[in-house]
């Protein structure tokens, strides 16, 4: 075990280009751990993202691994999008393992591509959703009949008084990121409101400009 | 012989005539699961993320139409090319898409299309799949 006091993504990088396995562990009530398997990205946990297993998927279940993947990716996005602290210490613990059972993992390079991707997803949402920003639910007169998915019904029934994309994402098990988008796409049904008031625009959200922009 | 379904399911679609990339994309968040293609063809986070935006945009009309029934598969029909985004579920709370893209002068479209959907199916049943992006 030593101690580091590099900003994370340099640290991680750093660890996977060496090849190492264990854990690296970011203190703190944003923290979290991302764990490593000879330099691949196998899981990571964050203190304010759900784990694979809060949803109905279960360990060696069909959809395991994506939900492990996912909650990889979407641990990774708020511990890597955090305020550099570099002054934190982020000890390497070189025998611990995560309990997910086998998976692949993800090189350094993917995550951190994925990662960059989501960033630019969200930062097109951030004027009128972000992860913590309180929604409501609306139910303005002149709505048309409008057929929802399942996931966006599993949000509306759940929004009650208030609530928010992070706070849904935990109740549903779903990833914080993916909540986060379809919260947006419920604001632009007008079938939520978000605290801010403002109503966004149909061509607000494109997966396709995060890649190209 | 294939160790995951995700290896199966490209090892089929390999076998499409005119194949020029494929790629399995979570519609949920975009990110790409795995993708086979030619060397030096286009960029698969592009071609994913325009098929996602494109789903997506589909399944907003049906859903304001309130049309029954969700999206199956979207059929692009270009100069050169043809891109065939098929939507399937392989496990509960999973939703992806996966994008064909053919050359047009080297395929048959209904044989094609024929094939995504016979894959679809047979994918489903075997199974999610834990591996991650190759490269033909």
């Amino acid at each position: 075990m030593y101690f580091a006091r590099e900003p994370l993504v340099t640290r991680l990088g750093r660890l996977a280009d060496s090849g190492q396995t264990g854990a690296l562990r970011v203190p703190g009530d944003f923290g979290g751990t991302i764990y490593l398997d000879e330099g691949r990205i196998v899981y990571a946990e964050s203190r304010r993202t759900p784990a694979p297993d809060r949803g109905l998927v279960r360990p060696g279940a069909p959809g395991w691994g994506y939900a492990v993947r996912e909650a990889t990716v979407d641990a990774a996005l708020e511990l890597l999008s955090g305020r550099p602290r570099p002054a934190l210490r982020q000890p390497f613990r070189e025998t611990e393992k995560p309990d997910v059972g086998e998976v692949s993992g993800m090189s350094y390079g993917d995550l951190l591509t994925e990662v960059e991707r989501r960033q630019g997803v969200l930062s097109q949402l951030a004027d009128h959703v972000t992860a913590d920003t309180t929604v409501t639910r609306n139910a303005p007169l002149d709505v048309p009949r409008v057929q929802v998915s399942e996931l966006q019904w599993a949000l509306l029934v759940r929004v009650g008084d208030k609530a928010t994309p992070r706070e849904l994402a935990w109740e549903i098990g779903h990833s914080v990121f993916s909540t986060t988008v379809e919260v947006f796409r419920l604001l632009v049904l007008r079938l939520l409101a978000s605290a801010s008031g403002t109503v966004p625009q149909r061509d607000t959200l494109s997966f396709l400009r995060a890649v190209t922009e | 012989m294939p160790d995951s379904s995700l290896d199966l399911l490209f090892e089929r679609v390999r076998q499409i005539e005119g194949l020029v990339m494929g790629c399995l994309v979570d519609a949920a968040t975009g990110m790409v699961l795995g993708s086979v293609q030619d060397e030096g063809e286009s960029n698969v986070q592009v071609a994913a993320a325009g098929a996602v935006d494109v789903a997506h945009v589909v399944s907003l009309m049906s859903g304001e139409l309130a049309a029954e029934g969700g999206l199956e598969d979207v059929i692009i029909t270009l100069r050169g090319r043809y891109h065939l985004i098929r939507r399937f579920s392989p496990a509960p709370k999973l939703n992806f898409l996966l994008l064909v893209v053919l050359d047009r002068a080297g395929t048959n479209l209904a044989m094609a299309l024929r094939q995504l959907r016979d894959l679809d199916v047979s994918f489903v049943r075997g199974g999610a799949p834990e591996r991650r992006p190759s490269t033909v």
